[in-house]
This record gives C-alpha cells, structure tokens and sequence, in this order.
C-alpha cells in the first residue's frame, strides 16, 4: 500500500514539480542572460523556491486535509508519515538535480564541487525541514504545551546563533533562512547532518504516530 | 463483525465510554443521540481517526489498529467532513481511490454515479456539500465494505438524492452480509432498515433495542376519564383535555392492565412509528439527564 499512497500523492503533486521546474528555468535564463549576479546565486535563488513550493505544499495539505484522508484509506500511520516525507524530498531531489545541471552548463569548470555541495546543502535544507515538520506536528501531540515549548526553544536557538554570529541585531538577513542555511553549513559536516537527519525524522515519525488525532488541519 | 469493548475517549469536559458494543453481520443499527450525545467521536475513534484512552475495537476478529492500516479495506466509512484530492475531478480521485481496495467494483461505482447523478467530470473542489457527499457514498460502497460506518450520510443531500441513497443502501444491504451502524438524527431515514436502535447519550449507550421490541411495546392510548389519570406504569401523559386523555407506553401491556383495574373503558391503541417512539426515548433521556 505503500508504494500505492507515494504513487497516488506524487501524482497529485506534478503540477507542483511543472511549477517549480518553471520557476527554475525563469531563474536560470535570468542569471545567465541577463543578472550581473554570480552564478552561483542560482542556489540561493533556487533553494528560496523549493522553500516556497513546499509552502504552497504544505498549505494546501492542511486545507484539504490530506492527513485526514490519508488517515481513512488502507494505509498505516507509519505508511502516511514517509509518503509526506518523501515526497518533500523528491522535490529537493529535483532541485538538487537542478543546481548540478545549472552548474555543469554554466561553471563547468567547478562542476565537481558542485557535485558535492549540493547535497550537501540539501541535506541541510532536510534537517531544516524536519525541525519545522516536528512543531508542525507537535500541535497535534499531548500534552499540547510541548509545540510551544519547543517554538520558544527553536526561536531562542535560531535567534542566539544569528546574535552570536552577526553580532548586529539589526542585520535582518542574519534571520532569513539563507544565512540559516549558511550557518548550517559550517560547523556540521556531512555525516552529523546526516545522523541529525536520522535522528529528527525518528523523532518526527513518533510524534506523527502517536497524535492525538489524524483530523487534519 | 464490529466488537468494541471498554472503548474510553476523555476530553477535558466530556467522556465517551467506557463503552462495549457488536454490531452483527448483517444487520444494520441506528445510533440516535442529540447533538453532542458523543456520536462522532464514536465513529472517529472506530476509524482510529482520533487516539483511544482506552479499549479495543475489532473489524471481523481484526484489531483496528491505526498503525497498520489493512483493516480499513473492510470498512466504508462516510465522516463529518469529506477529504478529497480537491484539485482533482471526480472521476480521477475514484480511479486512485479504486486501487486501495481489492473488493472495488467499477461497474457497481458506475451504476451509483449515474443513480445519485454525480457530475465526476467536475473538480472536487468546486462540489457543493451535497456532491462531496454523492461522491463519498460512492467510495464507501463501491469495494462492498464488511462493515458501513455511516455519520450522518445524508446531510447535505437534497430530497431526492436522499431517497435514491436510502434505496441504494437499502438495496446493498440486501444483497450482502454487510453490517451497518448509521448515526442519524432523523430517525425516518431508517424506518425501514434499522433492526435495531442504539440510544446514545452523554458518551454511554442509554439503551439498546431491538427495534420490533419497540414496535411491539409502544402504543399510543386514548380513553375518556373524569379524572386525570397520572400514574400510569411506563406511561407518560401527553394530552389531558378531561374527558379526553392520551397516554403513550412504553409496556401497554401493563399500562392497559393498571387502566382496567382503574375502570378505564374503550381506550383506543394505536402504533406508534419508529420516529415516534425514538423522539420519545430521546425526551426521556433529556429529561432525565436534566434532573442528574
């Protein structure tokens, strides 16, 4: 049944993967015909968008109440929650692709650092997914005080670094999701973003599976 | 085929159960409350659509348990609320529905879109409240489920799509084993397909009946006295225009005998419908739990 749910949710979500390849593709042309920009702002550009998507995304699961409907077919919890993930993750996948290609006609002389970066920061952009999936479902999760607990806790974590590193309050791109991104990057390497990965969407999966109710937004 | 037993939901200002229910193959029920009596969660925790507190539910010997999920092939199941893919068109979320259940018949999803005459063409998501529900009823009865678990089903149906969906269903119960527990306020709907009435009330089972029990107990009596009679067993009065009173029973066998030996003469009986009776179990209840 699995596989059935990925199949019928991805389906669903072509239109979603049309767009954002449209959006992509705009992006590209105007970065190489006509931006002054450096060609690597591509990824910037690219990685806001798969962020975007997966707000439109998101937003449009928790109006029609997917969860609820995923909830009365056939198909277990555990079954519901890793179709929702991998699906968000075939669409980091396809932008992944999509920075590697850019790269390969555009820098084809960095082509192989690009190879490697790219995952990289999509991983990242995964752990950064699964930080927000968790207090999205922690509203759902007894007792409910715990969602807030835990979006005071991730502001004050995401606020302290921007402090400890920009050292300027006022610079409010030390906020935005770029210089998360950024700040993401540098101290964790490859393997503990991967076991912080495991690990959040383990964590994810237990709260998804233990909610008080699969009603939908 | 459905087995609950001590099934317990607590909310901060209302508890469902403990609560021990079967619901036979074959058969179908009626749950009646009044709004907020506890029905919904009843059926939301059925589904595993919401956690339990306590208790199990089985489907055919099967447990429901929500992290597996199978067990839902044997059930249609048609909620408070009616989740679709909205962007798709009827016809597109029947065919992906379809594949999740072994048991789906095409030519019979077919036969009921053309007998509730449901555009599936159109998006979903431009339904009214009473496609939405056509549509539902199609993806609850297309796989021919062991157990129909029915909130409400005809809310939102205009008047003639009631009457075919009640006909559709009486015709599927018919033609199956399927077991059938309807939540409804509107007792009519099931006059003639209920075999049993289940009076829900405060998240507990107020009474559970055999509904030709009720048939057979219930009457209506009218007779000519001098005095008000007011102490009737199992009756309560509903009409004293001295000479003329009105007593409806819920044993006239007994109410009868204690007029006789009153010497109340000529007392016409008269039957009383399923929706008669139910809205004076109903009343009872009410009244009772006002006096708690």
């Amino acid at each position: 049944m699995f596989s059935l749910l990925l199949k019928t949710e991805l389906e669903s979500f072509t239109r979603f993967f049309l767009l954002a390849l449209a959006a992509n593709t705009v992006l590209m042309i105007w970065l190489a015909f006509v931006s002054d920009l450096p060609a690597n702002s591509f990824v910037n550009g690219s990685a806001l968008i798969f962020v975007v998507f997966l707000g439109v995304y998101g937003s449009e699961y928790s109006q029609q109440k997917r969860e609820r409907l995923h909830a009365q077919l056939p198909v277990s919890s555990t079954e519901a929650f890793f179709a929702s993930w991998l699906l968000m993750a075939a669409l980091l996948l396809f932008h992944l692709v999509l920075w590697i290609v850019y790269s390969g006609i555009m820098e084809p002389e960095s082509f192989s650092v690009a190879i490697v970066n790219a995952p990289e920061i999509g991983l990242h952009l995964l752990v950064f997914l699964a930080v927000a999936t968790i207090g999205i479902n922690l509203f759902g999760y007894k007792p409910w005080y715990w969602a807030w607990v835990y979006l005071v806790g991730i502001c004050v974590l995401v606020f302290g670094f921007a402090v400890v590193d920009s050292r300027n309050l006022l610079d409010l791109e030390a906020l935005g999701i770029l210089r998360l991104i950024r700040l993401l990057d540098k101290p964790w390497d490859f393997l503990l973003s991967s076991l912080a990965l495991v690990l959040l969407v383990g964590v994810d999966h237990y709260i998804f599976t233990h909610r008080e109710n699969f009603l939908g937004g | 085929m459905l087995e609950i037993r001590q099934l317990e939901k607590h909310y901060k200002n209302f508890t469902v159960g403990p609560l021990d229910m079967s619901i036979e193959a074959g058969s179908a029920t009626a749950l009646i409350g009044a709004n907020g009596a506890g029905k919904t969660t009843l059926f939301r925790s059925i589904m595993g659509l919401i956690s339990r507190d306590g208790g199990i539910v089985s489907i055919g010997g099967e447990e429901c348990d929500p992290a597996k999920g199978l067990w839902r092939q044997q059930l249609g199941y048609l909620g408070d609320y009616l989740p679709f893919y909205d962007r798709w068109s009827g016809a597109q979320n029947l065919k992906a529905l379809s594949k999740f259940y072994p048991g789906w018949s095409a030519s019979y999803a077919a036969e009921l879109v053309q007998r509730l005459q449901l555009n599936i063409s159109q998006k979903v998501g431009s339904y009214s409240t009473g496609q939405r529900t056509k549509l539902a009823i199609i993806v609850a009865l297309a796989h021919r489920p062991k157990l129909l678990l029915l909130d409400e089903p005809a809310n939102g149906l205009d008047p003639v799509s009631r009457d075919e969906f009640l006909t559709i269903l009486f015709e599927h119960m018919e033609a199956g084993d399927t077991a059938l527990l309807y939540a409804t306020h509107h007792i009519t709907e099931l006059e003639g397909l209920a075999d049993r009435l289940i009076f829900f009330n405060g998240g507990h089972i107020y009474s559970d009946e055999v509904k030709e029990d009720l048939l057979e107990r219930w009457r209506l009596l009218s007779f000519s006295v001098d005095q008000e009679i007011r102490n009737a067993p199992s009756a309560q009065l509903v009409r004293s225009e001295l000479p003329v009173q009105k007593l409806i029973s819920s044993d006239h066998q007994s109410t009868l005998q204690f007029l006789e030996n009153e010497g109340v003469l000529d007392i016409a009986v008269s039957r009383m419908s399923t929706e008669e009776i139910a809205v004076q179990v109903l009343k009872k209840m009410l009244r009772e739990e006002s006096n708690v």
